[in-house]
């Protein structure tokens, strides 16, 4: 069998003294997307954090493409933070920058394509998220919504091998939120890309989920396939699909 | 009679990682051969991502551009999906804690300043680090950035230090005057303003107007940066915040602060000048002999030395504050003040060290 493109074991953190991950397993397979899921202030986007290196952990270990990142130093995680996209809550473009300079950045950056090769590849990207007409525009002249398809635009610039996602739908409509999942299926069906979302938009877990890790107060009480999930008989999450459902 | 054609292949990987080289190994292929009319085979590839079906599209018009004809043909079916996809067209409450004591605040306190004192040394020693690489290999950090800053630190700032201190060497030489004319010895209010501002005003009033106009401005763009996660999402694209937005920032007030300092002196001494041949009565030369006699190159080199060091405090404290930043909207504005006040506070500190230096030494 091969070895999980991310493995979590054991990862606990805690802020000041108070525990906010406890013991957290989790596992995905090259080419699967998870979704990582729990009411707020759960632990969803702190576990996020750890496993793309921005926090450390107070215990536990976790591996991404085989290699503990915990025991890693700077410039030995660079390779591979090169490897994978991440779109953040906010967006976090670079305010300074044009929408299409943010997306040329880390192609500017990391490779050394050809100027007119990579314009041509921001366009292709600004068009898979819709923002064709926003490419000289600044990020404080687009609307939430917008900046946070620019954001993707950007994460999945140099086509990495994972995509991480901390709530991509939150303050989307309903219309932009399906666009971007199927822009998610697509990515992962085409270029076989993994994803890891942080999200607890009932609809859109629905729409892309295969595997699940749903977080309790730190802990994780599930973490497997998206049906096994269903049937698992676990309280809290026959609760949150339950009272999630329409 | 039908048309010669130049058959080329395109097989492997192609990739992000490859497509450089595939780009400029088929341009080249492309410009030299003689046929007008081009297949491109591509049925030997292995891999295709986004970048790589670019690449494909872009072929045919690098070719319409060598005035060829380019076709491509045999694609395998799954990556015509892919090239097709990416066309271009187209809880129970929780009891209160209870207070700490006078020990714990005071063990709290100590802990905190020692934190403080370790983060500030750590990010002095990473800015000379990676300012000291950045002259040398310019990876790493945006194109134009360092001339960007010049000009937003340094060039934008000398109207007002221009205009300050032609007022301040104005004044200075006014009220001097009225001291020295009890003595007849208005001449002498050269000798006083150029030393004066050379050694003393000059750095120092060009240094507090930056501090005030340009470390706050440093101070609010890293926290906000902070606050937006700008800085988190410079980090996972491999690159270092210091490098790239700090480094920058550094070398241009490094660089800026001293030159204008000397244009600072200059407009000083210019003030003074007006005083001099309007209301003392003095003429051009005498004033301008006794300016030159009076300023050694000592004076306008440790004004220069002061000023390099001015900017590193700047800088440091502004960075500093700007990393340390906490909170929303409100934080930011936090950072700016203290950034100014601490740089402030700061240069005064420097100033009087290297005045008892200079003095003594």
């Amino acid at each position: 069998m091969t070895e999980p493109i991310i493995r979590v074991t054991n990862l606990s953190t805690k802020y000041g003294d108070r525990f906010v991950l406890r013991g957290v397993n989790m596992s995905v397979n090259s080419g699967e997307i998870m979704i990582i899921l729990g009411g707020s202030g759960c632990g969803k986007s702190t576990l996020l954090k750890h496993i793309i290196r921005l926090l450390h952990p107070y215990s536990g270990q976790i591996h991404l493409f085989g290699q503990d990142i915990t025991r890693m130093e700077e410039h030995e995680f660079e390779p591979i933070q090169r490897q994978m996209g991440v779109l953040f809550q906010n967006g976090a473009l670079i305010n300074s920058l044009t929408i299409s300079e943010n997306v040329a950045l880390p192609l500017q950056m990391h490779t050394r394509l050809p100027d007119d090769l990579i314009w041509e590849i921001v366009r292709v990207k600004l068009h898979l998220v819709e923002l064709d007409h926003a490419y000289h525009l600044f990020p404080p002249e687009l609307s939430g919504g917008m900046r946070k398809r620019a954001a993707l635009a950007r994460a999945i610039a140099l086509d990495p091998q994972i995509l991480f996602c901390d709530e991509p739908s939150a303050g989307l409509d309903p219309v932009t939120c399906l666009e971007i999942d199927q822009l998610f299926l697509k990515l992962n069906r085409q270029l076989g890309m993994t994803l890891v979302v942080v999200t607890h938009e009932l609809e859109s877990i629905k729409r892309i989920a295969q595997k699940i890790t749903y977080l309790d107060q730190g802990k994780a009480l599930f973490s497997g396939a998206f049906e096994d999930a269903l049937k698992s008989g676990i309280p809290q999450i026959d609760q949150f699909f339950l009272k999630s459902a329409p | 009679m039908p048309q010669s054609t130049a058959l080329l292949t395109l097989e492997g990987e192609v990739t992000l990682a490859h497509v450089g080289d595939l780009y400029h190994q088929l341009h080249h292929q492309i410009q030299t051969c003689t046929e007008s009319h081009i297949t491109l085979d591509a049925a030997g590839i292995t891999a295709l991502d986004s970048a790589g079906a670019v690449l494909i599209q872009t072929l045919p018009r690098l070719a319409e551009r060598h005035q060829k004809m380019l076709a491509i043909q045999n694609i395998p079916p799954p990556f015509q999906e892919v090239l097709e996809y990416f066309a271009v067209e187209a809880a129970a409450p929780v009891p209160p804690a209870s207070p700490p004591s006078f020990l714990e605040r005071l063990g709290d306190g100590v802990y905190r300043a020692y934190q403080s004192v370790v983060q500030l040394l750590v990010l002095i020693v990473d800015i000379l680090w990676w300012s000291v690489i950045g002259i040398f290999n310019r990876s790493g950090a945006r194109r134009g950035a360092f001339m960007e800053q010049c000009i937003l630190l340094g060039s934008q700032a000398f109207g007002i230090v221009a205009l300050i201190l032609f007022l301040i060497g104005f004044v200075t030489a006014l009220q001097s005057s009225a001291q020295l004319r009890q003595f007849g010895a208005t001449i002498y209010v050269a000798n006083l303003l150029a030393i004066g501002i050379a050694r003393e005003l000059g750095p120092l009033m060009t240094a507090i107007i930056v501090s005030g106009r340009s470390g706050s401005s440093i101070a609010a763009e890293i926290a906000t940066m902070k606050f937006t996660e700008e800085l988190d999402a410079l980090k996972t694209m491999a690159l270092n915040p210091i490098r790239f937005v700090v480094v920058p920032k550094f070398l241009a007030m490094t660089l800026c602060i001293p030159l204008l300092t000397v244009f600072a002196n200059i407009m000083g001494i210019a003030g003074g000048f007006l005083v001099g041949i309007t209301y003392l009565d003095l003429s051009a030369a005498a004033f301008g002999n006794q300016v030159l006699e009076a300023l050694l190159l000592k004076d306008v080199l440790t004004g220069l030395i002061k000023s390099v060091s001015f900017a590193w405090v700047i800088t440091i404290v502004a960075v500093y504050r700007g990393f340390n930043f906490k909170g929303g909207a409100e934080g930011v504005g936090i950072a700016t003040t203290s950034s100014v006040v601490t740089s402030i506070f700061m240069i005064i500190v420097v100033d009087s060290f290297w005045g008892i230096l200079f003095y003594f030494g």
